[in-house]
């Protein structure tokens, strides 16, 4: 059955939803559940605004005898988008066994002397496997060694989810402005997406080779708060083309982000004097050097000339 | 450079470049106390991942901190797609790769988490073979699960090699040649079945062919980009 409903709004499409009302029973003899059809909408993308992720809730009931592991998985096209470990030890029951899920949230370990355990999380699909048109899902079993599934039943509210909450900690977003004044204009905006005060926050803006930033690189923030965000405008000119690009790394105790916008209009810088302000204070010392080690080499150039071939200075001048 | 593969005739010099060292190694390592054993990688240690949000160093560690001067081997495998240290360690045990190591340290965050983590694993090695030359390789992932999850690669383990020389004999010992390992196993992961991208992904580790200052017997040699193993 096809789902002709695109996913084009927040919340959990269930398998119900989807046309699968029932539970979906895999075991050792099925393995493989039959492909479950979801259809994505046009643009669709794991973020900036929507991010897709699926619901996997099942109860396993696992046998075997011995030390083994197992894994229940959700396939969303090209790989394995949520997955729930078990290993069994090696002494019988009621020795302990362990399961676990990891997700972009982090991991999670569970263990229980029961072999009959209820599972239920939430993991963001892998990009390669989120874009328009027809997905399909599949609930595969794998085992290994001792560790036998006995039942795992899919329960119908696992599904597929569109929702606005990005896995990140934090997310940069950069627009670019028409060229005005004499410059372009860049603005960077850092979000907080976690439920806690983010601290040390920074922003450091990199300009193409044939532009350059005018004013202040970087800025800093002590913290944005849970949902906050912190902006900040960088001008850019060309030293010379028509299009450039900016690379903003966003830096903050929960990690870092980066963002590049490329093929950005800029304009030539207005006056040399203006623009290289800037830069002339950090290169100046460079700049000293450079001048310095070329004249001490001319001069020993010109005295090496002159003591091998006696010419007059006047000649060697032409010469070089 | 991005597809650098090791030859055979590069490989026979680096063998005799180590051979020579061997009398030199020694001395060098009885005459220097333990303090002065520490390894210095080329580059700055830095947190990678291909597009997170849990991140790792590119280097493992002899002990759990993050200093450059403590660094053991760059990272040179990701395992992704499917992955996990059971079931790495499983497939590539029946490739014979079936004994522990000692152990080391992999530093990490995991999801979106600030706080820095370390893995410990002895990994697995194998027989020595003729030239008493035993291949390791350490695989990490997060203590509790034993893989990350990683928006890009799916769910990931990362892994670092190297060979031990003489550690099943009394001759000098050295260790090293992280590049090697990476392409032996590379060639045992297609034995298995799974697919292998040699020398794709840039994890900023590159370890010109050098030994050691403080540690002869720590022989340097990476190419920086790491090949990606694809597990089903």
């Amino acid at each position: 059955m096809v789902a002709t409903q695109p996913i084009d709004h927040d919340g959990l499409r269930s398998l119900a939803q989807l046309g699968h009302p029932a539970l979906i029973v895999l075991s050792t003899r099925t393995r493989r559940s039959r492909a479950i059809v979801f259809r994505l909408p046009r643009h669709a993308a794991q973020g900036p605004s929507h991010w897709y992720r699926v619901r996997l809730h099942f109860r396993a009931d696992v046998s075997g005898s011995g030390q083994g592991f197992g894994y229940v998985n959700v396939i969303t096209g090209h790989g394995v988008t949520a997955s729930t470990e078990f290993v069994t030890p090696r002494r019988k029951p009621p020795a302990r066994m362990s399961w676990n899920t990891v997700n972009t949230a982090g991991e999670r370990k569970y263990t229980a002397t029961r072999r009959v355990v209820d599972v239920d999380f939430r993991n963001y699909i892998v990009e390669s496997d989120v874009s328009s048109g027809i997905h399909r899902l599949v609930f595969q079993l794998q085992q290994y060694r001792g560790l036998r599934f006995r039942r795992v039943a899919i329960r119908a509210d696992s599904g597929v989810e569109r929702t606005s909450v990005s896995p990140y900690p934090m997310t940069l977003r950069l627009t670019a402005s028409p060229p005005a004044g004499g410059a372009s204009s860049v603005v960077a905006v850092l979000a907080n997406t976690t439920t806690k005060p983010i601290t040390g926050v920074k922003l450091l803006a990199m300009a193409s080779k044939n532009a350059m930033i005018v004013g202040p690189r970087d800025v800093r923030w002590p913290s944005v708060p849970s949902g906050g965000r912190v902006h900040k405008a960088f001008s850019i000119v060309a030293r010379y083309g028509a299009r450039g690009s900016v690379d903003v790394v966003g830096a903050s105790s929960k990690g870092v982000v980066h963002a590049r916008l490329k093929d950005i209009p800029v304009v030539q810088a207005p006056a040399p004097s203006e623009t290289r302000g800037d830069r002339s204070s950090s290169w100046a010392p460079v700049g000293v050097l450079a001048g310095c080690v070329a004249g001490l080499g001319a001069i020993a150039r010109r005295r090496k000339l002159r003591g091998s071939r006696g010419a007059p200075a006047r000649e060697l001048d032409t010469r070089s | 450079m991005r597809h650098r593969v090791t030859t055979g005739h590069q490989s026979a010099h680096r063998r005799q470049r180590l051979g020579m060292a061997g009398l030199g190694t020694l001395v060098a390592i009885l005459a220097m106390s333990p303090q002065s054993l520490a390894h210095r990688a080329a580059h700055r240690p830095m947190f990678v991942s291909v597009n997170g949000p849990s991140d790792y160093l590119n280097y493992d560690g002899d002990n759990a901190n993050l200093s450059r001067n403590t660094r053991d081997w760059p990272l040179t495998l990701i395992f992704y797609r499917n992955a996990a240290v059971n079931k790495v360690g499983d497939a590539l045990a029946a490739r014979g790769y079936k004994n522990f190591g000692s152990p080391a340290y992999e530093p990490y965050h995991s999801g979106s988490g600030a706080h820095t983590r370390y893995d410990t694993s002895k990994g697995r090695k194998t027989d020595c073979d003729s030239h008493n030359n035993d291949y390791h390789y350490r695989f990490y992932a997060p203590g509790n699960t034993d893989r990350f999850y990683d928006l890009k690669y799916g769910y990931v383990v990362v892994a670092s090699t190297h060979i031990d020389h003489n550690e099943c004999t009394s001759g000098p010992k050295r260790y090293g040649r992280s590049e090697e390992v990476e392409q032996r196993i590379a060639n045992d992961a297609e034995a298995i079945g799974w697919s292998v991208r040699r020398n794709h992904s840039a994890l900023l580790n590159r370890e010109p062919l050098r030994r050691d200052r403080n540690d002869p017997g720590h022989v340097w040699e990476n190419n920086g980009i790491a090949t990606d193993v694809r597990v089903p």
